[in-house]
């Protein structure tokens, strides 16, 4: 009977059931099937309120949608094209600089493609890129920046696997920065950019563009500085960046009105009320299944078949990116995370290590076929179809893989930096 | 029918605007609380030794005021790559089954909550400056329960307007 009904709930999740009811009910069932009162899911459910950490995520939301929602987006894109307009393929390079900066800072919603993929891809098209590498551009773009500090994703792993978060964004630096550069080489390289370059380097332009965006440069500065040196906590730093961002778009840009911010908090807490009722009905699950020993079990039903660490992690990759296509990545990071750090100890994986591989993965899952969300995204935001959008992300995947490789396989770009600050 | 409607949707109207007002409200006061603590405890070397153990609590009634409202425009994360498969007249019928699984499950986790609020009543163990620990955690029961109840809606709304417009219309869409 509970085999049953555990098979319905599989099916109900992937016909499109809110996760949270799927994860809530399959808690309940294995827990009275387990002779175990319901309410110990509300139990596990109140633990969300003894982490310190789990406030920043509702605050790092808002600021991030206020921002969105402001002129931001405009005077960022503007900055970045007065500094690298003039360089080959330039605005590829300014587009994916933006996007990285929106994905950190907004937390890898899809609010990216929808609040930058709108100016960009005119502008892009508009400057002779072709159509094809626009889409693909942005499309991948839209979950580029997941490895730098404040993204949301980033702050869940290191809540999840309880790791510090200071070193575990230290540990995404290197990496992030590899995928932007080989995804800018790719740009600077490829024949579907304009031989011809629009953007001409003039002192004056930069001036007047750094003026116009004063307010927004000291942002991606100061969070990870106030962090990393102590200064204050990943909440304190989301209470701030809240204080900040709404004084400089209600009074300095006034680009927003008071209005506007019921909307912005409405839409940004449905978003967080998302994650968070799954974060909530999972611990009930995840705590179950830990206790079963239900990832001993895997670990050693794999080990007849893996032998060592470089297979497991291969095997990792290939199962991340699927997880990474089918699931949004934060209810991948909260179901899968407590499953796969024990395992991953016993391979000798580093947990700093496995959070940046794993967030690699899913941020390409974004973006790769037949289910990532970001193709479905774009083909909403820029009305072009499904097929479109696999063939336009194919070579920009390519190139994220080649990163991807490069991550898993050398521990050190994600380790060095951290054990080297750690002397 | 029509009236009951109207009245279905102005009592939708309220409640949202009054969950809209008090999530800015807490929003802001989470963002006052944690900086004042930083501000305390950086230049006066004190702090106020609740503030924190209210803002994670605040945490928590923020996520199941987002959640009501996510329910009600069915805007819950969720995988949904076998719909794509099913035919078209058939799907209907499983958005109205899947919301129906959502309806039970959350009412049972309302149950399971309510008998917790009970017991943690019971016991009476004090938060901080004299609230009591319950009372917090009451929106706990009332979020799963709202959530049923507008799951519950969502059914018999869909149904009556299948049969008025037949399979034109397309359910488990919320508002």
């Amino acid at each position: 009977m509970s085999h049953l009904l555990l098979i319905i709930l599989l099916l109900c999740a992937i016909l499109g059931a809110p996760l949270f009811i799927v994860i809530a009910g399959l808690a309940l069932l294995l827990f009275a099937s387990s002779g175990i009162d319901p309410q110990a899911v509300i139990i596990e459910m109140v633990r969300m309120t003894s982490s310190s950490t789990l406030v920043a995520i509702p605050l790092f939301t808002f600021a991030g949608y206020i921002l969105s929602e402001s002129k931001s987006p405009e005077r960022l894109i503007r900055l970045y094209q007065s500094l690298f307009g003039w360089v080959p393929g330039g605005l590829a390079i300014v587009s994916l600089f933006a996007c990285v900066f929106f994905t950190a800072i907004t937390g890898a919603s899809g609010v990216t493609i929808i609040a930058l993929g709108g100016l960009l891809y005119p502008i892009l098209t508009k400057q002779g890129y072709k159509e094809k590498f626009s889409l693909g551009l942005l499309t991948t773009g839209g979950s580029l920046g997941l490895l730098f500090p404040p993204s949301l994703p980033l702050l869940l792993y290191a809540i999840i696997a309880n790791v510090n978060y200071k070193q575990l964004f230290i540990a995404g630096l290197i990496p992030g920065l590899l995928l932007i550069t080989l995804l800018s080489a790719y740009s600077i390289f490829t024949k579907q950019r304009p031989q011809r370059i629009p953007h001409r380097f003039s002192w004056p332009d930069i001036l007047s563009a750094l003026r116009d965006a004063m307010w927004i440069i000291p942002l991606p500065v100061f969070i990870p500085v106030g962090i990393y040196g102590g200064f204050f906590t990943p909440s304190e730093a989301a209470a701030l960046t809240v204080a900040y961002v709404l004084i400089i778009e209600l009074f300095i840009y006034k680009s927003l009105r008071l209005n506007d911010l019921f909307r912005i908090a409405s839409r940004s807490m449905i978003l967080v009320g998302g994650i968070l009722m799954i974060l909530g009905c999972a611990l009930g699950l995840t705590n179950y299944l830990v206790d079963e020993q239900i990832p001993m079990h895997i670990l050693n039903s794999m080990k007849n078949v893996i032998s060592n660490k470089y297979m497991f992690l291969a095997v990792l990759n290939i199962f991340l990116l699927i997880v990474g296509c089918l699931m949004d990545i934060f209810s991948a990071i909260i179901v899968v995370v407590p499953l796969i750090i024990p395992i991953a100890r016993e391979f000798g994986v580093d947990p700093l290590h496995l959070g940046i591989i794993f967030l690699t993965n899913l941020e390409i899952g974004y973006s790769t076929p037949p289910v990532g969300l970001n193709l479905f995204i774009s083909s909403f935001r820029f009305k072009k179809s499904i097929p479109e959008l696999y063939k336009a992300s194919l070579p920009f995947l390519g190139v994220l893989l080649f990163a991807l490789m490069l991550i898993t396989y050398l521990p050190d770009l994600s380790l060095f930096l951290v054990k080297w600050l750690n002397q | 029918m029509q009236q009951l409607i109207r009245f279905f949707s102005a009592v939708d109207k309220a409640f949202t605007w009054i969950i809209e007002c008090s999530l800015i409200a807490m929003l802001l006061i989470m963002v006052i609380f944690v900086i004042l603590q930083v501000i305390l405890r950086n230049f006066f070397n004190s702090g106020i030794p609740w503030a924190d153990v209210a803002t994670r609590h605040i945490v928590l009634w923020i996520s199941f005021l987002g959640a009501m409202l996510a329910t009600r425009i069915r805007h819950h994360i969720s995988i949904d790559a076998l719909m794509r498969i099913i035919p078209k007249h058939a799907r209907n019928g499983v958005r109205i089954a899947l919301d129906a699984l959502a309806c039970t499950v959350s009412c049972m986790l309302a149950l399971a909550a309510y008998d917790f609020v009970i017991s943690e009543m019971d016991m009476g163990g004090e938060l901080f400056i004299g609230i009591p620990t319950w009372s917090t955690l009451v929106i706990i029961p009332f979020g799963f329960a709202m959530i049923a109840i507008e799951y519950g809606i969502g059914i018999g709304l869909d149904i009556w307007r299948i049969t008025q417009h037949g399979h034109n219309h397309i359910a488990g869409r919320g508002r």
